[in-house]
C-alpha cells in the first residue's frame, strides 16, 4: 500500500469550552477527491484549518506527507493550497495583481510567474476580468478567483472548503470542471461542500463529520451500498389495522425494510382522496408505503399482488436510488442544507 | 519577501484615497490654517504659568526676594543648586524657556545702585541678572521675560522703599525703578554658528506638525493589520512560507515609506511658503525622522492588538493622536498647556522626538548632543514593538 497524502490523526480542538474537533482520524490518499461533509457546525473548517496548518491541533496530529504539520517547515507549506470558506483575496488589488503577489510569497518571479498567472487565471475563467480590481468582482468570480490564489505555488493537495457557496451555475461549473482537471492532473483535493450533488459526482471517498465527529468514512459507492437498496414508495389507501399487511410485505425474500407513514392532510394528499378519507371516516388511511429492498425489480409484482388483494389503490409510485443526502441523513439524522 | 509584502501593501494605500487624503493633504492644511493664526503674533490671552530654571548664586537677600517676586507674575522658578554652568547645560538642551542666573554680589550691587540713586551721586552702578532663552520656543520665552522684567522692577522697587523708610519715615507712591539690567542671551548663542536668523513661523511649528502627522501613520499599520485579518489574507500570507518578521517588516516599510515622503512634503512646505530654515544637517533631519517613523510604526502595530475589528480601534486611535500631540507639545507650546497635563508631556514618544528636531533646527544643536532624545524615542519604539509582538493574534 503506497502511504497517504495526509494523515490525520486522532486530532482534538477545543475552543475554550467548546470541544469543536472531538478526536478524527483519516488519511487522504494521493491523487484522489476526498469530500468532508458535514452540516453548520460540524467542525469542517476548524479541520481543515489544522490540516493547513493554521491552527494547531488540542490533540493529536496531522502529517502531511510524513511530515508533522505543526512543526510549520517550509516543504509542508508548499505542498498545502488552501481556498478557504471565507474568501482571501485583496479587494483593491486587481485579479492578476491578487496572483502574482501570492505567487511572489512562494518564491515565483519574472516569466515564471506570470506564466502561472496566465494559466491560473484560464483556469478558473478569469482571464478577460484579469485586468479589474477583484471588489468589483461578482460573488462567483471572487471565489474562482479565490481558488486560483491557493493554486499559484501548485501543491501537492489542495484544500477546498465549500469553494461553490452562494456562486451561479455558471461560476459553479467552472470551479466544478477546474477542480475535476486538476485532478486529473495529480492534484490531491479535500473537498467540503453543502451540494450532496458535487460531491457525489467528485469525490473518490467521503468522510462525513456530525458535532465534531468524523461519523463515517469510505467510498461514495460503499456508504451508498451500505444503505440497502433502492427506496420503493407507493401512495396508497391501506387498511386500518396495516400491521398484517406489513409482516407479509417485510416477509418478501431481498425486503429489507416496510414502513408506513400515513399522511393526515399532507401535501400529497389529492382533493378527491381526502374527501373519500373524512366523508367515509373509517378504516382505509392514505399514505406513503416505503419499503427498501436490494432489488426492487423483482420484488415489484408480489408487493402489488399483496396490494390488489388488499384491494388498496396505488395512487403513486416511485423507485428512489439513495444517494448521499439519505446516507447523511441516516447518519446525522439531519438535512445537509439548512 | 519584505520587499513584495511592502510593494503590495504601497499599491493598496495609493488606492485608498481617503488615506492619502490623510496623510498628505491634511498636514499641509494643518500648516496653512496654523501658520495663519499664529503667523502675525505670539499674542495670546489665557493666563498661563512658565518654568523658569534659577540659579541663585547672590550672597544677600535680594536674590531671594527676585525669585519670591517671579512667582507673583505667572513664572515658575525652578531652583538650580548646582551652579550656573549646568544651569547653562541644561538651558541649552531645551528644558526650559527660560533660564535665569542670579549672580553672587547681586544684592550688593542692587543696594548699591538703590543708595547711589537716593544720594543722587551720579554715579551709575547696575545690578545684573543674566538670562538664557530658548530660541525654540520663541513665543513663551518673550512672555517669560516680559514676567521676569516685571519681577525685577517689583524687587528694585521694593528695596528702593524700604531705603526712602528707612530714611525718612514715608513710602513712596510709585515703587518702580529701572536699576536691574537684564543680559539677556540665547542659549545657541557662542556655538560657533553665529547668524542671527530670526525665528520664523515655519520654524516653530514645522516640527510639532511633523512629529505630528508621522505618529498618525500608526493608524495605517493598525488598520491594515487588522483589515487583513478580518479578510482572511493575513492567513493566506501565513499558510505560505512567509515569517510574521517579513509579514510586519514589509508592512513598516510601505507605512514608513509613506512617513519619509510625508516628511518631506511638510520640511518642503515649510520651507517653501512658511520661512523654514533647513539650517543643521540635512543628515540629522532624516535620522531623527526615521526614528519617529520606527516608533509611529510601532505603535500603530501595538494599537492593532487593541481590537479585534477596525470599528473598534479606529475611534480611539484618533483620540490618543490627537491627546498625544496636544500634551506632547507639537501642537502648541507645552507652557500654553495647564501644569498638571505638561508633566505628561514626556510620557509621549511625540515629545521626545520633538526636542530632538528643536535641537538640530532651532538650537543649533549637533545630532550627537541630541542622541539621548533619540534613544528615549527608539526606546518607545522598540516597547511597542516587543508588546505587539507579544500580543498580537494572527488568527
Ligand atoms: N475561532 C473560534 N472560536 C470559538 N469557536 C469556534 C471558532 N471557530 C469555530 N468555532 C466553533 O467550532 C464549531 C465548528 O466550527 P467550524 O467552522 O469548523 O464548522 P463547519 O463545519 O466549517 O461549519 P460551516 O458549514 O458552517 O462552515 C462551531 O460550533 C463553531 O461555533
Ligand atoms: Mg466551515
Amino acid at each position: 500500500m503506497t502511504p497517504s497524502l495526509v494523515s490525520v490523526e486522532k486530532v482534538k480542538k477545543r475552543y475554550g469550552d467548546l470541544e469543536a474537533v472531538k478526536g478524527v482520524s483519516f488519511e487522504i490518499q494521493r491523487g484522489e477527491i476526498f469530500g468532508l461533509l458535514g452540516s453548520n457546525g460540524a467542525g469542517k473548517t476548524t479541520t481543515i484549518s489544522m490540516i493547513s496548518g493554521t491552527l494547531s491541533p488540542s490533540e493529536g496530529q496531522v502529517t502531511i506527507a510524513g511530515e508533522d504539520v505543526s512543526r510549520g517547515s517550509l516543504s509542508v507549506k508548499r505542498a498545502v493550497g488552501v481556498t478557504p470558506q471565507d474568501l482571501a483575496i485583496y479587494p483593491r488589488l486587481t485579479g492578476r495583481e491578487n496572483l502574482e503577489f501570492f505567487g511572489t510569497l512562494y518564491g515565483l518571479k519574472s516569466t515564471k510567474l506570470s506564466r502561472r498567472v496566465d494559466e491560473m487565471l484560464a483556469l478558473v475563467g478569469l482571464t478577460e476580468s484579469a485586468s479589474r480590481m477583484a471588489e468589483e468582482y461578482s460573488g462567483g468570480m471572487k471565489r474562482r478567483l479565490n481558488l486560483a490564489a491557493g493554486l499559484m505555488h501548485s501543491p501537492q493537495i489542495l484544500l477546498l472548503d465549500e469553494p461553490t457557496v452562494g456562486v451561479d451555475p455558471q461560476s459553479r461549473n467552472h470551479i466544478f470542471e477546474g477542480v475535476r482537471e486538476l485532478n486529473g492532473r495529480g492534484l490531491t483535493l479535500l473537498y467540503t461542500s453543502h451540494y450532496m450533488e458535487e460531491v457525489q459526482a467528485l469525490c473518490d471517498r467521503v468522510g462525513i463529520m456530525d458535532g465534531g465527529e468524523l461519523v463515517a468514512c469510505d467510498t461514495v459507492k460503499n456508504l451508498i451500498a451500505g444503505m440497502g437498496g433502492s427506496v420503493i414508495e407507493i401512495g396508497t389507501d391501506a387498511p386500518a389495522n396495516t400491521e398484517p399487511l406489513l409482516q407479509e410485505l417485510r416477509a418478501i425474500s431481498s425486503v429489507q425494510e416496510v414502513e408506513f407513514i400515513p399522511i393526515r392532510g399532507g401535501e400529497e394528499t389529492e382533493k378527491s382522496d381526502k374527501d373519500v378519507l373524512f366523508a367515509s371516516g373509517h378504516s382505509p388511511m392514505f399514505g406513503t408505503l416505503r419499503l427498501r429492498a436490494g432489488q426492487p425489480n423483482q420484488i415489484l409484482a408480489a408487493v402489488i399482488n399483496l396490494l390488489n388483494r388488499e384491494n388498496a389503490p396505488i395512487h403513486h409510485l416511485d423507485i428512489k436510488e439513495p444517494n448521499l443526502e439519505d446516507v447523511f441523513l441516516k447518519l446525522t439524522g439531519k438535512s445537509l442544507r439548512d | 519577501m519584505i520587499l513584495q509584502i511592502a510593494r503590495k501593501d504601497l499599491k493598496v494605500i495609493l488606492r485608498d484615497r481617503s488615506s492619502l487624503i490623510f496623510i498628505f493633504a491634511l498636514p499641509l492644511v494643518f500648516m496653512g490654517v496654523f501658520g495663519a493664526a499664529f503667523g502675525r503674533s505670539g499674542e495670546n490671552a489665557k493666563p498661563m504659568v512658565v518654568s523658569v530654571l534659577v540659579f541663585n548664586g547672590d550672597k544677600g537677600k535680594h536674590g531671594k526676594e527676585l525669585i519670591e517676586a517671579m512667582r507673583t507674575v505667572g513664572l515658575k522658578p525652578e531652583l538650580d543648586t548646582q551652579g550656573s554652568t549646568t544651569l547653562t547645560e541644561r538651558m541649552k538642551k531645551g528644558e526650559k524657556p527660560l533660564g535665569v542666573i542670579i549672580p553672587e554680589d547681586f544684592s550688593q550691587k542692587l543696594d548699591t545702585a538703590t543708595t547711589n540713586a537716593l544720594d543722587r551721586t551720579g554715579k551709575i552702578v547696575e545690578a545684573r541678572v543674566q538670562v538664557l532663552v530658548d530660541p525654540a520656543v520663541p513665543q513663551v520665552a518673550g512672555m517669560a521675560q516680559g514676567a521676569l522684567s516685571g519681577a525685577t522692577r517689583s524687587v528694585a522697587g521694593t528695596v528702593f522703599a524700604r531705603q526712602l523708610e528707612a530714611r525718612f519715615g514715608t513710602s513712596p507712591a510709585s515703587g518702580s525703578q529701572d536699576i536691574i539690567a537684564l543680559d539677556i542671551k540665547k542659549t545657541n548663542e557662542g556655538l560657533g554658528t553665529e547668524l542671527k536668523k530670526p525665528r520664523s513661523v515655519g520654524d516653530t511649528m514645522i516640527p510639532g506638525l511633523a512629529v505630528y502627522f508621522v505618529f498618525f501613520l500608526a493608524n495605517g499599520v493598525a488598520a491594515t493589520l487588522i483589515t487583513e485579518r478580518e479578510q482572511g489574507t493575513l492567513r493566506r500570507m501565513l499558510s505560505a512560507p512567509v515569517s510574521r518578521f517579513q509579514i510586519l517588516a514589509g508592512k513598516m516599510l510601505a507605512r514608513g515609506l509613506m512617513g519619509i515622503l510625508q516628511t518631506i512634503e511638510m520640511f518642503t512646505f515649510g520651507v517653501l511658503f512658511m520661512g523654514l530654515h533647513l539650517s543643521g544637517s540635512i543628515f540629522g533631519i532624516t535620522v531623527i525622522a526615521l526614528t519617529t517613523i520606527f516608533a509611529a510604526t510601532t505603535l500603530g502595530m501595538l494599537i492593532a492588538t487593541m481590537g479585534k475589528t477596525l470599528e473598534q480601534i479606529q475611534g480611539m486611535i484618533t483620540l490618543v493622536m490627537v491627546v498625544m500631540g496636544l500634551i506632547s507639545g507639537c501642537l502648541m507650546p507645552r507652557e500654553f498647556l495647564p501644569e498638571t497635563l505638561q508633566k505628561f508631556s514626556y510620557v509621549t514618544p511625540h515629545a521626545w522626538a520633538l526636542t530632538a528636531y528643536q535641537d538640530i533646527l532651532l538650537r543649533d544643536r549637533s545630532l550627537l548632543s541630541t542622541l539621548p532624545n533619540l534613544m528615549m524615542v527608539m526606546l518607545f519604539g522598540t516597547g511597542f514593538l516587543v508588546l505587539a509582538l507579544r500580543r498580537f493574534r494572527y488568527e
